[in-house]
């Protein structure tokens, strides 16, 4: 299964779920939800962090945060 | 009629304007800027509501939930968390962005469960209604249960109607009767963890055993008792919290499903995705960012020049028009040699500690501070700091003080306390006074490249340089000595471009150079007078009759010197300041500096801007000639009667240079770190290796240069 780690630049997907972690709760709050889509804007210039566009807005966050989120296949 | 105040605490999102809405409502001017976390402590005002009410406001640091991950966002639930605590509000304005509701409604629906009177603003309208989307916020106050209100804090649209009803409504009325926790649980369980903590509201009970940083306040007794129905119970706090979350969000999906017309999704603004592709660009972007900072060097220097000259030179005559028309009193004296050159020594700063603060809200204010966090986290990292470090780092370059506050929003440990231990080392704007001084010294104004590039400016851009490099390289030493492991991350909101408000941009840096002039006036004010005195007396008969002591037969070392300027020179060398510079001078031999220097050195350890004001205090009571001097003129004529050099020679000035670059000489600075590292170890520690590091670096610099 994918993770948001390995979306492609301006692909758009859905959320499936956030894997147990402790930044799992922060995850949620900032809006990282089951069926939720997400969409890759851009990728930082060595490669991490990435900017997503979540429900309108935009979030940095690193790949390392990423992996938690897998996408629905 | 009776008078009664009452206290109302803004919450929400960080960015969606509460700190606007708290100018609007109080009149004060409370920072603003287009970046999730200005705000990072809380701030009181007041006005009135009618004739009768007045209200108390508390402007606190943004939060997605009540759950804090840094030290910011704490301090709401601080306040929240306890009815003694004096800021406890008796209603909660609850601020939403109204183009991201369903995120902002988390933070909300959790207040509400708090069992306060809460009210909800629906904040940036405007940029709502720039799009397709409808809000039935009728709809959405019935849902929620709770008396909302539209706005436009930037314009100040609605703040009229929210006063009215702040009022007018029985809050007390939306206030849920029974509250409920937000997730599966044992009845008993939730029994028994009311009682040990003597608390009615099962959610508020709940947030004193779930949060790390309110269940070390408890006391022994109801710790213990929690820990254990913890593991009667088996309990799970993290896995509670995510259920927790996931309901509300389920709640709030299914209403605002209703209350949102049109389903589109609200679209990312085009003009902010066509800047961005330059701006987040992977090889421009850093071009961009280092060509932006090069503008702002350049011009501190370039256009702040002209209008500095004329302020110095205007001071320069306005203080020998005091000297002829003020009597030879001791007042007098006082006044036109110890007063008025040390305030005119900052007070020629102004224009270009303007500028810089003029940029630095520039930046914060468009919203191109998160870009720079985007683009520098990866490069920050190996260094033991964040993406996130940036914005202290810098405002370091303004002033460590709201550069170490600012570091509250760094959710880890390790990473904020590297960051705050190595901001001094950035080049803060009361090094500038010394600095534009010095490298006048060193560097001729003319002398330019390419044409328009200024020697004077590439020096100043090589000192901003260096201290970027030496706080990475410090931050890199302390980080690796720290032994703490803590997950390190970055999650942060990409807000949209904004105009910057000129209103905003400009208060920001009137104020912030008004309490820049006004805190170090009131030092170098002191100080001034302190010095003067101490070198209008002398311990012994050679200040008050050194004709008898001075052998004027001695071949002059320099011919312009009159008999005059020896006395006075020999007064000032025999006065309490002088023994006083001569007792310090064997410590500061070494890197160049005598002691008129070490004197100045000596009273900038409380803050190194009043070297510029304690030189200007010293010279100009040494001066004879009744000439209309500069500063920097009367640095530049100073011979040292020993070696018949001038005494700011290149290897004493740039030994001055690097010996203020390192050193740790500000007195606010150490307060703070104290109150944020909450530990006297650490700002000590700090002082200490800088300053250490500053004398073993200009040794080195005046032993290669002299
Ligand atoms: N278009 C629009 N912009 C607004 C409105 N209210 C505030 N802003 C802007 O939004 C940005 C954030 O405003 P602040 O008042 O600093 O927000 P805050 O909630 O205090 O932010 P933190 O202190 O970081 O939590 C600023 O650029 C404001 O000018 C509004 O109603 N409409
Ligand atoms: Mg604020």
């Amino acid at each position: 299964m994918r993770n948001l780690s390995q979306i492609q630049l301006q692909e758009t997907s859905i959320i499936e779920d956030v894997i147990e972690h402790p930044l799992k709760t922060k995850l949620l709050e900032m809006g990282f939800r089951k069926g939720k889509t997400v969409k890759l804007i851009k990728t930082a210039p060595f490669g991490d962090p990435i900017i997503v566009e979540l429900s309108g807005y935009k979030l940095i966050i690193r790949k390392e945060e990423a992996k938690l989120i897998k996408l629905a296949s | 009629m009776e008078e009664r105040t009452i206290k109302i605490a803004l919450i929400g999102n960080p960015n969606t304007g509460k700190s606007s809405l708290f100018n609007q409502l109080t009149g004060l001017n409370q920072k603003v800027g287009n970046y999730p976390g200005i705000t990072v402590d809380k701030k009181i005002g007041y006005f009135n509501l009618s004739d009768s009410i007045k209200a108390e406001l508390i402007d606190l640091p943004g939060t997605y939930s009540l759950y804090p991950r840094s030290r910011d966002e704490e301090l709401v639930m601080e306040v929240l968390s306890n009815p003694l605590n004096e800021h406890f509000p008796d209603l909660i304005l609850v601020i939403a962005d109204a183009t991201n509701l369903r995120r902002n409604l988390l933070v909300f629906e959790q207040i509400k469960d708090l069992g306060l009177p809460t009210m909800l603003i629906v904040n940036m309208i405007d940029e709502l209604e720039k799009s397709d989307v409808k809000l039935d916020l009728g709809r959405l106050k019935y849902d929620f249960n709770v008396a909302a209100i539209a706005t436009n804090a930037r314009k100040g649209k609605g703040i009229k109607e929210l006063k009215g009803k702040i009022i007018e409504i029985d809050q007390k009325k939306f206030v849920s009767k029974e509250i409920k926790l937000p997730f599966n649980y044992n009845a008993v369980w939730e029994k028994q963890l009311k009682e040990i903590l003597g608390l009615e509201n099962p959610y508020l009970a709940w947030h004193w055993v779930a949060q790390p940083h309110l269940r070390t306040k408890l006391t022994g007794v109801a710790k213990q008792k929690a820990e254990d129905l913890e593991k009667k119970f088996n309990i799970n706090i993290q896995r509670l919290i995510s259920q927790e979350i996931i309901n509300r969000y389920n709640k709030i999906d299914l209403i605002i499903d209703e209350c949102i017309e049109d389903t589109k999704q609200i679209k990312s603004s085009v003009i902010t995705d066509k800047i961005d592709q330059f701006v987040l660009h992977k090889t421009w972007g850093f071009f961009i960012l280092i060509g932006l900072l090069l503008v702002m060097f350049q011009s501190i220097f370039s256009w702040a020049s002209g209008p500095m000259d004329l302020l110095d030179n205007g001071l320069a005559i306005a203080a020998s028009w005091l000297g002829e028309v003020l009597p030879d009193t001791f007042l007098a004296n006082l006044i036109t040699q110890g007063i008025i050159p040390g305030i005119s020594g900052i007070l020629i700063f102004i224009p270009q500690i303007a500028l810089l603060f003029l940029f630095i809200a520039l930046f914060e204010e468009s919203g191109y501070m998160a870009r720079v966090v985007f683009l520098m986290d990866k490069l920050l990292r190996p260094f033991g700091l964040s993406g996130k470090s940036v914005v202290p780092l810098i405002s370091g370059y303004a002033c460590a003080i709201p550069a170490i506050m600012a570091t509250r929003s760094i959710e880890n440990w390790r990473e904020r306390l590297s960051t705050l231990l190595v901001v001094p080392f950035m080049t803060c704007s009361a090094r500038l006074p010394v600095y534009t001084i010095l490298i006048a010294l060193i560097v001729p104004a003319s002398v330019t490249y390419f044409g328009f590039l200024s020697a004077q400016a590439l020096l100043l851009l090589f000192m901003y340089v260096l201290a970027a490099a030496t706080a990475l390289f410090a931050s890199l030493i302390v980080s690796k000595s720290l032994k703490l492991k803590e997950d390190s991350f970055l999650i942060m909101e990409l807000p949209n471009y904004k105009l910057p408000r000129l209103k905003n941009v400009l208060y920001t840096m009137y104020e912030k150079t008004k309490s820049f002039v006004f805190g170090a006036g009131k030092i170098i004010l002191s100080i001034s007078i302190v010095i003067w005195l101490l070198s209008s007396f002398g311990p012994n008969d050679k200040f008050y009759n050194p004709e008898k002591y001075i052998d004027f037969s001695i071949a002059q070392v320099d011919e312009t010197q009159t008999k005059e300027s020896k006395i006075e020179s020999y007064k000032l060398e025999h006065s309490f300041i002088g023994y006083l510079g001569k007792a310090i001078e064997p410590a500061i031999k070494p890197l160049g500096y005598d002691w008129k220097i070490g004197i100045a050195l000596l009273t900038s350890f409380a803050a190194r801007e009043v070297f510029v004001g304690t030189i200007a205090t010293i010279y100009s009571i040494d001066a004879t000639d009744e000439e209309t001097t500069t500063i920097k003129q009367k640095m530049q004529n100073d011979i040292d009667s020993k070696t018949g050099k001038p005494r700011f020679g290149i290897a004493t000035s740039l030994s001055l240079l690097i010996f203020y670059a390192f050193a740790m000489q500000c007195m606010s600075t150490i307060a703070i770190v104290k109150r944020e590292t909450k530990s006297w170890a650490w700002p000590i520690g700090q002082a200490v290796m800088m300053t250490l590091l500053a004398y073993l670096l200009s040794f080195v610099t005046y032993q290669t240069f002299a």
